[in-house]
């Protein structure tokens, strides 16, 4: 049975890591994401103490007006046509978190997408929220994962996928090989991304879907991605790692 | 601990584990062969873990893990020290052995090896399955080699290996139980079978088969000795290596070249890696099939520990890829370490192990901080590295080949230098050369060729390592040194990397303020700091009270060495005055009567750190007895030598006491009613023989004018005989002077005396060693063992114990033989 997402749902967000996770943590033992320092324990964030300070948590968004809501989900800008039921953000695309997605998406460090997924399961279920029953990602044109190796979006959602213990899925397809959304206007990002996705998966009917994308700015393909999964008959919810507040201010 | 030791083992619970059952390993050796240090290390523990408890810095479930990896460690130990009980009953008897060669059989110049597994043993009772692993040594195997997996069935006698026989000498035992060997047995060819072909492991023999064909592949490409050269340098097999080849690498400092390592492995990885892109491969399986060839060739080379580490190390980045974790370099070197030990924990006392794991860590910890002083100085970058790495390698390993080998390999950074950038080359061509070979032998050759022009560069370059002064003989180190070397360089690094980390954090902190800056940084840290302060003070007392246990008690220590057939005997007082009584030798026959000398006499007074034999006796003009002297006078001074009036009737002998003349010694002769003083407490009273009046028309005069004394220190007095036979003992008997000894050495190695009941009641001695090693002279005769036991006397024999060793302080003794005390050696 679906619980909606949307209820608050008590109890502890501390999440017993594997065997399999526990072995490895003596292998290869988890680092803090900001400095390196290896870390104790491999459950929580993935942050030393000294680190947990430069951590700035977004919390949840409002899809349409873009603004900070902290642990509510609802806007005062009651807007109507909601792809996005939620949209939580792990934290802000400055400093730290930018260093960390230039690393995992031009670097090829893709040891860093477990962690970073793990991390973003871990904040959202300390909001109290239920888990989803499906995890997906915002994908990328095939060109562009072929030139890259991978889909940072796709590694992070497989580790959030894994936290949640639900299942990671690929629904959707991008059919148009944009332009980078980075390197264009708040307006052309619409223009831009309009019918780049094609669902190609199947869905349960009802279904409550948790969407991962690594950096939210206009939310333009965000909401393009969402609302071609909500035709097709499901609840969904956003994540992101990094939410860059500086687009809404310069281009809003 | 566990979480505190510092901030490297912090979070990383492998390494602290590792280190735990290290720990464990060695304690375990320790405690058994000084069980008196088990109480020891139970109050360290005690002391230890009672504040770590108190100040909450453990919880009971930490102390838990911590003493369960250190008890594994210890039992792992003395689990495999052990060789399994069922094949003693066969020991020491002709008995026919059955099972199947293990491994490829090792050729020699004089014979060949085979490592057989055996399953049945047949005496004359009976047909007796066993579980055992024989070294079977074939001496005279011209027709016949056995291959890998070949059933044999094999007649001889089952021989326990001997375990370390004189103090700082060679453990044997303890080698072939770390390779996994239990005994050995000398068939002579004739007395082997083939029983045909036996089961053997369908991988082990795929690698054998392998290398076989890569060996040939090259020793058909190349001439000897580069050929011999490439096997060594590619799978770390030495056995047909030319001996001058090895002794110029080892005394250039380069021998680990001949070790397959990291850098051999890396490369293997590098190169599956390049060409499985090449090939179009992608995703997981270029890293899953790399992770496959690594440990196919460190399994080609004969699963070394240096070859496992770097196996294990390059599969601990591999996977890191292949999982998407972050890879973490001192916890893949623990896991190593750790899977390795698992294994077999014998091998934490191998060389090399020790020089693999000592020279990567040093690598690892210390190359960065020269990398950056070598900049600071203005080295080139590139060179630099080269340097820092070297420079890193031999801080590490120097005084470990001090240890093991009592050498100095004084070019080894030169050497190095030169020598690792060709071995890059080296290892890529020949690798892909030998392996080409099998798959389209022309284009094999030609890279095999190109490996020559290298290969004899290699050569070359070594060849200058025999630059005289360049590759010394020092004195090593105690192990108790050893550890301390260690320790404060640990700890130094330690402190450095505190001062470096706490740079990042708080810049502009003069050195010394940081230093003590992490002393005080809060309640937790004063704690941790109080905890491993009492942990390393506590520590220092254990290796202080060991040092203390050695040093207290004896002022006279006497060690009768087992030199084989033939006698030597050291004497050393507390304040450091020296006496050699002999000092063994091989049979002149041989060529080398100073074979001995350098193999066991000398090894042991550098271990004992002998800087001066002040006074040296030799009995008499027997090689057995003098020979041993012959490389000592080169490399040791000597202040005095005694000798018999009895002229010697070898060259070797006349050119011992020349030589030891033009090195300084006094060459003086000794005869009856002289007395010597050695130092202000050994006094030497001479009976026998008489200078005017020499035994002549025995059946030996040159045994028989052997010196004989009486050895005195304090109320403790020694009875040295020399060779002396039936006619030089009547006379002492006949004489009216004092023969009485609390030690009495058997005259003549035991040989029969049939004066030998009046000589025992004359001596009164409590114990009677007998100088002897394996012989055809029917030493020591029963009659003579027979009258010792008869008369109560106690009764040592160098050839079933060891050295024998006798700790006085001038009014009572104490006698042991070395190999009881330490059954397996340390």
């Amino acid at each position: 049975m679906n619980k909606p997402v949307g209820c608050r749902r008590a109890g502890s967000a501390e999440i017993t890591p594997s065997w399999w996770d526990s072995f490895l943590h003596l292998l290869y033992p988890e680092r803090c994401l900001f400095c390196g320092v290896i870390l104790s324990s491999n459950a929580g964030r993935p942050l030393c103490t000294g680190c947990e300070e430069k951590y700035s948590p977004a919390g949840f968004i409002c899809p349409n007006c873009g603004n900070l809501l902290g642990s509510e989900t609802e806007c005062c800008c009651q807007a109507k046509d909601k792809k996005l039921r939620a949209l939580f953000a792990l934290s802000f695309y400055k400093k730290e978190m930018r260093g960390l997605i230039h690393d995992l998406k031009y670097h090829g460090r893709r040891s860093l997408a477990r962690p970073l997924g793990r991390w973003l399961g871990f904040e959202i279920s300390k909001c109290g929220f239920d888990f989803p029953d499906l995890v997906t990602a915002v994908p990328l044109h095939k060109r562009r994962e072929q030139e890259r190796g991978f889909n940072q979006s796709v590694l992070i959602a497989r580790a959030t996928a894994a936290f949640f213990n639900r299942p990671y899925r690929n629904l959707l397809v991008r059919t148009k090989d944009t332009t980078s959304q980075t390197t264009i206007s708040r307006l052309e990002r619409r223009e831009n991304i309009r019918g780049a996705f094609n669902y190609a998966g199947s869905l349960p009917a009802g279904a409550t879907l948790l969407l991962i994308d690594d950096v939210y700015s206009t939310g333009s393909t965000m909401k393009e991605a969402a609302a071609v999964l909500k035709q097709h008959g499901a609840t969904v919810y956003g994540a992101v790692i990094a939410y860059n507040f500086g687009t809404r201010l310069s281009s809003g | 601990m566990l979480k505190t030791l510092n901030d490297n083992i912090k979070g990383r619970y492998l390494v602290a584990i590792t280190i735990l059952y290290i720990i464990g390993i060695a304690a375990g050796r320790i405690c058994l062969e000084e069980p008196a240090f088990i109480y020891f290390y139970a109050a360290l523990l005690l002391f230890s873990l009672v504040p770590a408890l108190v100040f909450r810095l453990l919880d009971v479930g930490e102390v838990l893990i911590l003493l369960a990896v250190l008890i594994a460690g210890g039992m792992a130990y003395a689990a495999s020290v052990r060789p399994p009980d069922n094949l003693a009953p066969f020991i020491g008897f002709p008995v026919y052995v059955e099972g199947t060669v293990a491994d490829e059989p090792l050729f020699y110049e004089d014979h060949v090896d085979y490592r057989l597994k055996i399953d049945h043993i047949e005496t004359r009772e009976g047909r007796f399955p066993v579980e055992g692993t024989l070294l079977v040594k074939v001496y005279d195997d011209e027709l016949n080699s056995y291959w890998f997996g070949e059933r044999l069935r094999l007649r001889g006698v089952i021989v326990k290996p001997q375990g370390r026989r004189n103090p700082g000498g060679f453990n044997y035992s303890f080698y072939l139980r770390s390779t996994g060997i239990d005994a050995l047995i000398y068939p002579r060819s004739l007395q082997v079978d083939s029983l045909g072909p036996g089961e053997s492991g369908c991988l082990q023999s795929t690698v054998i088969k392998i290398r076989r064909d890569m060996s040939t592949a090259i020793s058909s490409t190349l001439p000897s000795p580069t050929a011999e050269l490439l096997t060594a340098v590619l799978f770390g097999r030495r056995q047909q290596l030319p001996g001058d080849v090895e002794t110029n690498f080892r005394q250039a400092g380069v021998g680990h070249l001949m070790a397959v390592s990291g850098l051999h492995v890396g490369l293997v990885a590098a190169l599956v890696l390049g060409m499985g892109r090449m090939i179009g491969l992608r995703g997981r399986l270029p890293l899953l099939l790399s992770i496959t060839i690594v440990f196919a060739y460190a399994a080609l080379t004969g699963m070394r520990p240096s070859a496992l580490r770097a196996a294990l190390m390059v599969a601990c980045a591999l996977g890191a890829l292949l999982l998407e974790r972050e890879r973490d370099l001192p916890t893949a070197i623990a896991f190593a370490a750790l899977v390795t030990l698992f294994i077999n924990p014998l091998l934490l006392f191998d060389p090399g192990f020790q020089f693999s794991y000592v020279a990567t860590l040093a690598i690892v910890y210390i190359s960065p901080l020269l990398k950056k002083l070598l900049a600071f100085v203005g080295v080139p970058s590139f060179l630099g590295s080269i340097m820092a790495v070297t420079i890193a390698a031999q801080i590490g390993v120097l005084p470990l080949s001090v240890y093991h080998f009592h050498h100095l390999p004084g070019g080894a950074l030169f050497f190095n230098l030169l020598l690792l950038p060709l071995m890059a080359m080296l290892v890529g061509l020949g690798l892909t050369g030998a392996l080409a070979y099998l798959l389209f032998p022309p284009a094999g050759e030609l890279l095999l060729w190109a490996t020559r022009p290298l290969l004899e560069i290699m050569l070359f370059i070594t060849r200058l390592s025999a630059v005289p002064g360049l590759y010394r003989a020092v004195y090593p180190p105690g192990a108790v040194k050893l550890v301390l070397f260690y320790t404060v360089l640990v700890a130094g690094l330690i402190i450095y990397y505190r001062i470096a980390l706490a740079g990042d954090l708080e810049d502009g902190l003069p050195v010394l303020t940081r230093l003590f800056s992490f002393v005080q940084k809060g309640p937790a840290d004063s704690q941790r700091f109080f905890l491993l302060s009492t942990f390393l003070a506590l520590a220092t007392v254990v290796v202080l009270m060991q040092g203390f246990y050695s040093l207290q008690g004896p002022y006279l220590t006497v060690t009768f060495l087992d030199v084989g057939q033939g006698a030597a005997a050291q004497l050393e007082t507390a304040d450091g005055t020296v006496v050699m009584v002999d000092a063994g030798g091989d049979p002149a026959y041989l060529g080398d009567p100073g074979a001995v000398g350098e193999k066991i006499v000398l090894p042991f007074l550098r271990y004992k750190g002998t800087h001066l034999i002040d006074l040296a006796v030799i009995t008499h003009p027997h090689e057995d007895h003098y020979g041993g002297f012959l490389p000592i006078v080169e490399t040791i001074p000597v202040d005095t030598v005694l000798v018999s009036p009895q002229a010697g009737d070898s060259t070797f002998y006349s050119e011992l006491l020349a030589r030891a003349s033009s090195e300084g010694a006094l060459v003086l002769s000794a005869s009856a009613g002289q007395i010597w003083h050695c130092g202000p407490d050994l006094r030497l009273e001479f009976l026998s023989p008489s200078e005017t009046n020499l035994f002549r028309g025995t059946s030996s005069d040159l045994n028989n004018n052997s010196l004989v004394f009486r050895l005195c220190f304090g109320e403790i007095s020694l009875l040295f005989t020399g060779d002396i036979e039936d006619p030089a003992v009547e006379k002492l008997l006949s004489q009216e002077v004092d023969l009485k000894a609390d030690l009495l050495v058997v005259p003549h190695h035991g040989g029969y005396l049939e004066n030998m009941p009046r000589l025992l009641e004359r001596v009164q001695p409590q114990v009677a060693v007998i100088q002897v090693g394996a012989n055809q002279f029917g030493h020591p005769h029963s009659f003579i063992l027979d009258s010792i036991t008869g008369a109560g006397v106690e009764l040592f024999r160098t050839d079933l114990e060891g050295a024998v060793i006798l700790e006085t302080d001038g009014l009572e003794m104490r006698i042991r033989s070395y190999e009881t005390k330490a059954a397996s050696g340390f």
